[in-house]
């Protein structure tokens, strides 16, 4: 048997390099075939009994499913894979709010974009991830996106088609407004009847408690959730030199200080708050996720698969 | 006090790159990145609370950043820092300078380069090549008298620097603080608003106090010494000659003062006694450091007359204190002055004690006696009639006016020798004005009784020569008229009157002695002067007054100090010319001038070198003196140029880097390090406060 070369494929894993690719279905497929092509063992599972097309063994792959036939006339393993009803309903909750669209990778951000990877570009290459890994193994995939309120809702479908259609949605996304991460979180949770999984991709840029009081809301109507924390790295540091003008991307306020004198408190301030989110999520078996735009995608997928894997 | 200078003043026009800083900050501002951020909720809790600490840092990198500019600007300006500067003084501004030249006795000390004083010069003329080509320079020649060289200054560094060579080491003793004072004087005169005066000198110990204050704005002072280091040195201070006539044949002791100067070395040396250029004698002296010592000559002359004498020791790095001139006057005969008091009738001369005591001295009356007697009225009692080497005898006092007392006084206290007759039947008008009690009589009393002298002290030197049988010859005269004085102290008297009142009695006044007798010598007061050994007694007291050592006498002439001549009595200068010559044959005319009570002096005004002067009248020789370096001269040990002494002033040494020394003390110390440190200090910590912004 023989595995494609990780080696190519990985690189895509690199939210740098998947940043300069154009297509959102390219991106996401490329995110995901270089994950998989790093595992040791096949993600992949809800295998049905009604055929639906043969695809490369891989590692991990149960033998039993292998048709010998065809190995016998190409001499290539193949794994029969099968149409199989959905097992599993997966929500992802994208925050586009207004500070969603801070980027300090291209340096100075005058107009609040540059040439780097902004939160809303990462979070949405994650979600598009997500679905597209989800869609993949059968499991239907509904996205939500909102700022201050949903700005767009798709249904839970698990056929190739929606992928498409809500792939297209996520390269249309762009910052809005200001962020109110709990009335979304509260309205998705009286909305989604069937127990499922909740993914929430956003920089939690809102009242922590009532964040959390979501959150809450979902675990209460026994919805598994995992919780992406999408931050940019210099909101973790505050790096910056010289004296800086701030504004905010949501309502325009604005600060003159000279970073250097706050970073080191700043970073304790962000420290104890993201700690205190860990620490809550924590306490109500909510998987939280802190990813900053230069992490790598196969962490947030490692995540999601495992939480996939304890769901069964 | 301390100024401030720069050397490159037109730099400090850069100052106005201090707003550099300034500008930079504004253009900062303006130029603020500004960056849109996601959430602002941390940074505007923290900001509250930390900005204005920041701000406050931020002005102090501001103004750290405003000093090291200025600061650096400053140091291109080559500040300077010296004393009692003119601020902001251009350098190319002209400048008064005056070079005052020590030409003292002691810069003749010799070194391995030559004299001090050759180096002096060369020193000054080194101060003149560093001079500008617009500045005003003029030396002052200090010895006994300051003088400028040239009237008001010459820009001409060639004249100047011939000027400067043409000058010579003097015998004198010089007075820097008059050079200064010409100098600065000479300064104000002249228009120019800047100044230096330098010092040429060895700065010796001895020197006087050279307190430099108090000098005009613009001027400053600088000294140069021409050596630092002290120099061994052996001086003869002083000779020591008895006051008292030198008879021919006379054992004379000559004492002769040498003081080694060093601090550290010992010295051995011969000192050597010449009278006339003959050498006579010789003593060798080992003197610890910084000691003193006299050494004591015993020589006799046996021809009279004026002897010129020397002593002189081994030559050493100071030449011109190692030998010392002195006269020794041999006297043939001893002069007297016979003063008459009240009781002289020129009608009746036998009836008048000078008589008798004239007759006793000069019995011939030719002039032939071992005595010279001169006969004054103690009315017209003069200096001139005050013998310096002699005698005055006075018979009967009657009364001397205030001046002509306070004249004898003099007279006796200098080492002047009395013999006073008091006399029989005075008037006592003597005893009211003071004289008793000079005399330490308490009371004195007129008393008519016959008496004789007796209980003689016969070891006396007036009466050693008298055997018993003449004594008693002596006793057998008798007076009938004496004065009993109270108060006479006992161990003082000589010889008693058969009433138990003094006869005869010594005084020491000051350097000068007197004896006393308490009659008169004349036939209406008693036969004394019939008496065999009142002609002995005379003689004795007188030859006794006369050869008695008194105090030493000392009285030296040094050059650049008038020197004075004294004239034989009764000198009549009219038909003369008169002129003083030294050794080396340069003459000067003599002046002569009246001192009150009728002494006549020759004089010449500051005489340059030391040794022997004759006063000439045509060829004749009528006086001789001596000239003697001042022996503060001698010290050679080189003065602290440190606080009071100093003053304002500054020390520049002879170095290798002189001309570069000298300029830096022109200019100032140059302290543009400083300026450079205190800037970088400036950068440092606005590098640290920088980087924690």
């Amino acid at each position: 048997m023989r595995a494609k070369k990780p080696s190519a494929i990985t690189k895509f894993l690199d939210p740098s390099v998947v940043s300069r690719l154009t297509g959102m279905e390219l991106k996401a497929r490329l995110i995901v075939e270089g994950f998989i092509a790093g595992m040791h063992r096949s993600p992949y599972h809800g295998f049905s009994v009604e055929f639906a097309e043969y695809r490369q063994y891989m590692q991990g792959d149960n033998v039993k499913n292998l048709d010998w036939k065809v190995y016998g006339k190409t001499d290539r393993f193949y794994v029969k894979v099968y149409e199989e009803e959905t097992n599993l309903k997966a929500t992802i909750l994208l925050d586009k709010s207004g500070s969603m669209g801070f980027s300090s990778l291209g340096g100075d951000v005058e107009t609040g974009k540059g040439d780097g990877l902004d939160k809303l570009t990462y979070g949405g290459l994650l979600a598009a991830s997500l679905s597209y890994l989800m869609i993949r193994q059968q499991d239907a995939v509904s996205l939500c996106a909102f700022d201050d309120q949903i700005r767009a809702l798709l249904p839970h479908r698990s056929v190739r088609k929606h992928l498409f259609f809500l792939l297209g949605n996520l390269e249309r996304l762009s910052a809005g407004a200001k962020t109110r991460i709990s009335p979304t979180l509260h309205y998705i949770a009286e909305r989604v009847k069937r127990r499922g999984l909740i993914i929430l991709i956003s920089d939690l840029m809102d009242d922590p408690e009532k964040i959390l009081m979501g959150l809450k809301h979902f675990r209460h109507r026994k919805h598994e959730v995992i919780v992406f924390h999408i931050l940019d790295p210099r909101e973790l540091d505050l790096d910056y030199r010289d004296e800086v003008e701030f504004r905010d991307l949501e309502n325009d306020k604005k600060i003159r200080v000279e970073p250097a004198f706050l970073k080191e408190q700043y970073a304790k301030r962000v420290e104890g708050w993201i700690s205190k989110l860990d620490r809550e999520c924590k306490g109500h078996q909510i998987d939280y996720n802190l990813l900053t735009t230069r992490t790598p995608f196969d962490q947030a997928l490692t995540a999601y698969l495992n939480k996939r894997l304890r769901m069964g | 006090m301390f100024g401030l200078g720069f050397l490159n003043s037109f730099f400090l026009f850069a100052l106005a790159a201090m707003a550099l800083p300034i500008i930079i900050h504004i253009l900062n501002r303006r130029r603020l990145r500004k960056i849109r951020f996601s959430s602002l909720e941390f940074i505007d809790e923290l900001s509250r609370r930390r900005m204005s600490r920041v701000n406050l840092r931020r002005w102090i990198v501001l103004l750290l950043r405003t000093l090291a500019v200025t600061f650096v600007v400053l140091a291109f300006a080559r500040p300077t820092l010296h004393s009692r500067a003119a601020l902001f003084m251009p350098a190319a501004a002209a400048k008064q300078i005056v070079i005052c030249v020590d030409m003292s006795a002691s810069m003749g000390v010799e070194r391995e380069t030559g004299t001090a004083f050759t180096q002096a010069k060369i020193l000054a003329k080194r101060v003149v090549d560093e001079s500008a080509r617009n500045d005003v320079l003029n030396v002052v020649a200090s010895s006994g008298s300051s003088r400028l060289l040239f009237e008001s200054g010459t820009t001409n560094k060639q004249i100047v620097k011939k000027a400067i060579d043409g000058l010579e080491v003097a015998d004198e003793r010089a007075s820097l603080t008059k050079a200064l004072e010409t100098a600065v004087g000479h300064f104000r005169e002249s228009e120019l608003r800047s100044g230096e005066i330098y010092v040429v000198s060895d700065f010796r110990e001895t020197a006087d106090s050279l307190l430099v204050s108090g000098t005009p704005a613009g001027l400053r002072v600088i000294l140069l010494p021409v050596y630092l280091e002290a120099v061994d040195n052996v001086s003869i201070d002083r000779v020591f000659t008895p006051r008292k006539l030198i008879r021919p044949g006379e054992v004379v002791r000559v004492g002769v003062s040498v003081t080694n100067h060093s601090r550290e070395n010992p010295a051995e040396f011969p000192v050597e006694l010449f009278i006339d250029e003959k050498r006579k004698a010789e003593k060798f002296v080992n003197l610890s450091p910084a000691a003193s010592a006299t050494v004591t000559f015993s020589v006799s002359i046996n021809d009279w007359g004026s002897h010129r004498c020397r002593v002189a020791k081994n030559r050493d790095r100071l030449p011109i204190d190692d030998d010392r001139f002195f006269m020794l006057d041999v006297s043939r005969r001893i002069p007297v002055t016979l003063m008459r008091g009240k009781r002289f009738v020129e009608d009746d001369k036998q009836t008048a004690s000078y008589f008798y005591v004239d007759k006793a001295l000069n019995p011939r009356g030719s002039g032939e006696s071992e005595f010279s007697v001169k006969v004054v009225d103690e009315k017209d009692l003069t200096t001139a009639a005050l013998p310096d080497r002699g005698v005055v005898v006075w018979t009967d006092p009657h009364r001397l006016d205030r001046n002509r007392f306070e004249l004898l006084k003099r007279y006796l206290h200098t080492g002047g020798r009395l013999m006073v007759f008091l006399g029989g039947g005075s008037s006592g008008q003597w005893r009211e004005d003071g004289f008793a009690r000079y005399f330490g009589i308490k009371k004195a009393t007129h008393r008519k009784a016959e008496e004789s002298l007796r209980s003689f002290q016969k070891d006396h030197p007036v009466f050693s020569i008298f055997n018993e049988e003449e004594l008693e010859l002596l006793s057998r005269s008798r007076v009938r008229e004496y004065i009993a004085v109270a108060g006479v102290a006992p161990d003082s008297i000589l010889a008693y009157l058969g009433s138990g009142d003094a006869g005869i009695w010594e005084c020491r006044r000051g350097d000068g002695r007197a004896v006393v007798v308490s009659a008169s010598p004349d036939m209406a007061s008693g036969d004394l002067p019939l008496s065999p050994m009142f002609l002995p007694l005379i003689h004795t007291t007188v030859s006794y007054l006369a050869s008695s050592e008194g105090a030493e006498f000392h009285r030296e002439n040094y050059p650049g100090t008038d020197l004075f001549f004294d004239l034989p009595a009764g000198w009549r200068r009219q038909g003369h010319e008169h002129r003083v010559a030294n050794e080396l044959g340069e003459q000067e005319q003599a002046v002569f001038f009246d001192l009150p009570h009728g002494e006549t002096k020759a004089m010449i005004s500051r005489p340059k070198r030391v040794g022997f002067y004759k006063l000439l009248a045509d060829t004749t020789l009528v006086s001789e003196a001596v000239v003697n370096v001042d022996t503060r001269e001698s010290n050679l040990n080189p003065q602290e140029l440190a606080g009071e002494y100093l003053g304002d002033a500054t020390v520049v040494d002879d170095s290798a880097d002189f001309a570069t020394t000298l300029q830096r003390e022109r200019q100032g110390r140059e302290i543009y390090p400083l300026f450079l440190l205190v800037a970088i200090s400036a950068l440092v910590l606005e590098s640290l406060l920088g980087r924690r912004a």
